[in-house]
């Protein structure tokens, strides 16, 4: 027997009884049942247990009542949990109909529990590190750090109590399923001791008090409150440099374009109270944001309360230069993305950790470009040297003439390097795709640890390409005659077979893929 | 065993067990049926009628996702406990007298 046949036929065995008594002694073999079968007690448990009927007849006279004569009309149909519809009268084709409604029903309902899940556990686990870090702040910004351990509890409060009630709401939905299948299931009861809803009361309440408190450690004034939106676009005329010109900033997403008039500035967005801190000293330009609690305080707010950021406008600014600029050009930015478009430099750096870096229309000498996290696009330039680099990232080269030579290094991401012209071609990645189309050297060399290297018309006197795992196809302009050939593969399929006479060099190594290279005039 | 008898048993050993410690009811039925023979359909109304006359209390804890009622004793439960001490020594004297050794 199952637990849902004994305990239906026992409910339905104590009709005419208080349904409040009839509940508790459904409720206690409940329980009875569910700890027998946790103990490993299985169907044989339920068997040995009294007939529920029988259950039913001894607990009314132990009340004090007769056992009225419909009660002894039980059901004795066998009641599996999947039967849809309940009673044999139900019409096949709507028995069909309400088990593909419940199945949409329950699937839809596990991946609404399943996203309730996750961010519940996001929130936990997000406000215990917020909590962590705020111990970082505790002396020497005191008041943000503890807005920061106020909003962490409050958080942690709130994905505490969803975790808490996802059981009763799983169970609450597999109740609506059985009413939506015609069946009787049994009543729900919400649970939760008194104890832990005094206890999240408590939690969030001192999470709402300590961020509140902050405030006064923060001098918050209802005036600085109004002037939350209060951004304006300042400019910073800078004198000519002698030799080079260097940006240094944390927070900052760049554009650089052409002065209309001339001069050379830096445009960016502040508060009307101001956060930021600019200084200009013989050609070095520093622009940091001011870790002040007014201006933490603001994130905390827009992003916390408000759950939206300024950052977007905050961050942005603009370097301009006039067209005759002539100088080096060094960028070092922490967080932020950098784009040019049409200019010209003399030497160019860009350092970022954070952030994307594209390059348009650009003339220089030599080009560094180094971002740990963002992708690099680099299009139609005129160099002597580029080199790009980044740690996590794609790379992307098209029609780049470079008099030297062109190199690109990432880790994790895609290189590809098109109508590209250049004494040495190199293109290297850790995990990735490493492509060459259209591009001609004198060198080219091409490496990857984890994927395909695949080139197109390539055209170079001494071409290496190297992979472990991944194929190597493509097609090579020339001809075969014109290439000492040395093409190896470890497991896979070479399509080349070396040769030592040629005035070139084709040098190409896998040892998990195949190699299939053409040769194409 | 009488029924009357056993019943009021059953009612002490409830107590007794509780006594030692929190329960609930699967675990009082093993514990019980070690001593004398008990069915789940007995312990309800006894349970019932422990709570109604003050000597346990229940509470309900979460246990593997599920609720489960535990059941604890009072102060007027060990009240009943230590009453049925001093009963035990006038049914030891009964039983003497009964068996001739008095």
């Amino acid at each position: 027997m199952y637990k849902h046949e004994y305990l239906s036929r026992l409910r339905n065995a104590l009709k005419g009884v208080d349904d409040g008594d009839a509940d508790r002694l459904v409720d206690y073999y409940r329980e009875m049942i569910e700890d027998g079968l946790e103990n490993g007690g299985g169907e044989e448990f339920i068997s040995s247990l009294e007939p529920p009927e029988l259950v039913a007849q001894n607990y009314i006279r132990e009340l004090g009542g007769e056992v009225h004569k419909e009660n002894k009309t039980t059901n004795t149909q066998s009641v599996k949990v999947n039967n849809v519809g309940g009673n044999n009268s139900t019409p096949l084709i709507v028995k069909i109909l309400l088990m593909a409604v419940c199945v949409v029903f329950a699937f839809a309902g596990a991946i609404a529990i399943g996203t309730l899940a996750i961010i519940a556990f996001s929130f936990l686990a997000y406000g215990f590190v917020v909590f962590i870090l705020s111990f970082a702040l505790l002396f020497s910004h005191t008041g943000v750090a503890f807005a920061q351990m106020g909003y962490a509890i409050i958080l942690m409060a709130v994905g505490a109590g969803i975790c808490s009630v996802m059981p009763f709401l799983g169970k609450a939905y597999a109740y609506l399923i059985k009413l939506l299948c015609l069946q009787k299931p049994e009543p729900l009861k919400f649970y939760g001791t008194k104890k832990l809803y005094i206890a999240w009361g408590a939690t969030f309440a001192a999470g709402v008090f300590l961020f509140l408190f902050s405030f006064s450690a923060m001098g918050f004034s209802i005036e600085r409150l109004a002037a939350i939106d209060d951004m304006v676009l300042k400019s910073q005329m800078i004198d000519s440099p002698s030799e080079e010109l260097s940006l240094a900033s944390d927070n900052l997403g760049l554009e650089i374009k052409y002065s209309n008039d001339g001069n050379i500035k830096l445009e960016y967005y502040d508060f009307a109270e101001e956060e930021k801190n600019f200084s200009y000293d013989n050609g070095n330009i520093n622009l940091t944001s001011d870790y002040s609690t007014l201006g933490y305080w603001r994130r905390i707010i827009r992003r916390g309360v408000f759950f939206s950021s300024y950052s977007g406008k905050y961050n942005k600014g603009a370097l301009y230069l006039p067209a005759d600029f002539d100088f080096d050009l060094s960028i070092d930015i922490k967080n932020g993305a950098v784009a040019i478009e049409d200019m010209h430099f003399n030497d160019l750096s860009f350092t970022t950790k954070n952030g994307a870096i594209a390059l348009d229309d650009v003339t220089a000498r030599t080009v560094k470009l180094d971002t740990k996290n963002g992708a690099i696009n680099i299009e139609d330039c005129t160099l002597i040297d580029l080199v790009v680099t980044t740690k996590n990232g794609a790379i992307r080269v098209d029609d780049v003439e470079a008099s030297n030579s062109i190199t690109t290094k990432t880790s994790n991401g895609a290189t590809k390097i098109s109508n590209a012209k250049a004494e040495s071609l190199r293109g290297e990645t850790s995990n990735g795709v490493v492509r060459f189309e259209d591009c001609s050297a004198t060198s080219i060399y091409g490496q990857t640890s984890n994927g395909a290297v695949s080139v197109s018309r390539l055209k170079g006197d001494m071409i290496e390409l190297y992979t472990n795992n991944g194929s190597v196809s493509g097609s090579i302009y020339g001809r075969k005659s014109d290439y000492k050939i040395e093409a190896h593969t470890s497991n896979g399929i070479c399509n080349l077979a070396s040769k030592t006479d040629g005035t070139k060099t084709l040098k190409v190594r896998t040892s998990n893929g195949s190699i299939n290279l053409t040769f194409t005039e | 065993m009488d029924i009357q008898m056993k019943k009021g048993l059953l009612d002490v050993c409830v107590l007794a067990l509780l006594n030692r410690g929190d329960s609930y009811g699967y675990e009082l039925i093993n514990k019980l049926s070690d001593v004398i023979e008990v069915s789940e359909s007995t312990l309800y109304p006894i349970l019932k009628r422990l709570e109604a006359v003050g000597q346990l209390v229940t509470y309900s804890r979460e246990h593997n996702g599920r609720l489960r009622r535990y059941y604890r004793i009072t102060k007027e439960g060990q009240k009943r406990l230590s009453e049925f001490d001093e009963e035990w020594k006038e049914m030891q004297k009964i039983n003497e007298f009964v068996r001739g050794e008095r």
